[in-house]
């Protein structure tokens, strides 16, 4: 079987778009032979970005508040929920099967998500910056995953470009900017 | 004189050198965001000025297709005309023309320029199952169905998306929109036969 030609990073995620989150517009990570691509796929469209190897100058990956967010949220759904409990079994006649299921459900779905929501880990915002751009990769949105990603990805930049210790980096700056 | 620096994603504050190409997270001195910020060696790379292509000195000698005043540096990997420095298109170790470059992109011919695709394999899937997952809107399917058929087998060679895809969509596509088809073939028959007999 041939080799295909791009391997697969990340699932496609929403592409924020400022404050709000554009559901329609939803953005993965794939390996290529040389180059990273980013696709964002919009309904029936796919528009490319390739980033290739010896073009990129830095990875940053910033931590956000996104997690904490949806904890707070979920946390008061969750009281919501138990609130409507304590009203349905002390109040009236006892609640039908009916009612119990749908209590279940909402329950399951809400503590899912908190749980999910916390055993994937801080969540991040990841920029790739070449000469010409600073790109958000909003698929890299949880810390550990952007991490898994660099450690894919470090080995084939260093191999097209050289790697340079913190040292280095520092030595360089200062040779560029106080020349 | 430009000083390079590598700023907060969030706040822009430049962060400090020491901060640079850490093992984990530092805070930002401007917003106390926590950043890992690793850099590579082309952060560094001092960009080659641009050049114009040489002037032709003696006569006879080749020169560019495009500015016949300028020595010719190499020929044009699509369509062999020669090139001077300044029409010379790099791409993946391939020298191009700028007419080849620009033809490449909107004809697909050169894959690694290509930044957009449409998805006709999704779309004649959408089109074969949507009204049928939108129940109220079944009554579609008479329009719809022909629809996908169509789009499946008008664009079954059309490129499809540029990381690996099968033609499942297109499959599926037509045995829904096929199964409809035969399903309202059915229902008019039977309609008319209970019509008129």
């Amino acid at each position: 079987m041939a080799d295909k030609e791009y391997r697969r990073l990340t699932r496609a995620r929403m592409r924020r778009k400022g404050f709000f989150v554009s559901h329609a517009t939803r953005s993965s990570l794939w390996l290529g032979k040389d180059h990273l691509l980013s696709i964002d796929s919009t309904y029936f469209t796919e528009e490319y970005k390739r980033f290739y190897f010896r073009d990129i100058q830095a990875i940053t990956i910033r931590t956000t508040r996104r997690r904490a967010t949806w904890n707070f949220a979920l946390i008061l759904a969750l009281l919501f929920w138990l609130a409507t409990l304590v009203y349905d079994f002390s109040t009236g006649p006892p609640p039908d099967t009916t009612e119990v299921v749908l209590l279940g459900i909402s329950f399951l779905i809400i503590a899912v998500s908190l749980l999910v929501n916390n055993i994937l880990g801080p969540t991040s915002t990841v920029y790739l910056r070449t000469a010409v751009q600073i790109e958000e990769l909003p698929s890299l949105n949880r810390v550990r995953r952007a991490h898994k990603v660099m450690g894919i990805i470090r080995p084939l930049i260093v191999a097209a470009q050289g790697q340079l210790t913190p040292e280095e980096v520092l030595a360089r700056m200062q040779e560029m900017n106080y020349a | 004189m430009t000083v390079l620096s590598v700023e907060c994603p969030r706040c822009r504050t430049p962060l400090v050198e020491s901060a640079l190409n850490q093992p984990g997270l530092e805070p930002c001195a401007g917003c106390q965001s926590l950043l890992q910020v690793e850099v590579f060696p082309a952060l560094f790379r001092r960009t080659a000025p641009a050049v114009s292509g040489e002037i032709v000195l003696v006569e006879g000698e080749a020169a560019c297709f495009y500015h016949p005043a300028r020595k010719a540096v190499l020929p044009c990997h699509g369509c062999g005309r020669f090139l001077c420095a300044l029409c010379d298109c790099e791409l993946n170790g391939e020298h191009f023309c700028p007419a080849c470059l620009e033809s490449g992109k909107t004809k697909g011919k050169i894959k690694s320029l290509e930044n957009r695709r449409t998805l006709y394999d999704t779309i004649a899937l959408s089109l074969a199952i949507l009204p049928i997952v939108l129940i109220v809107f079944w009554f579609l399917t008479i329009i719809t169905a022909p629809m996908a058929l169509f789009m499946a087998i008008r664009y079954w060679n059309a490129p499809r998306s540029i990381v690996h895809r099968t033609k499942i969509r297109y499959v599926l596509a037509m045995i829904f929109a096929t199964l409809q088809i035969a399903g309202w073939g059915i229902g008019i028959y039977l309609l008319v036969t209970n019509l008129y007999g």
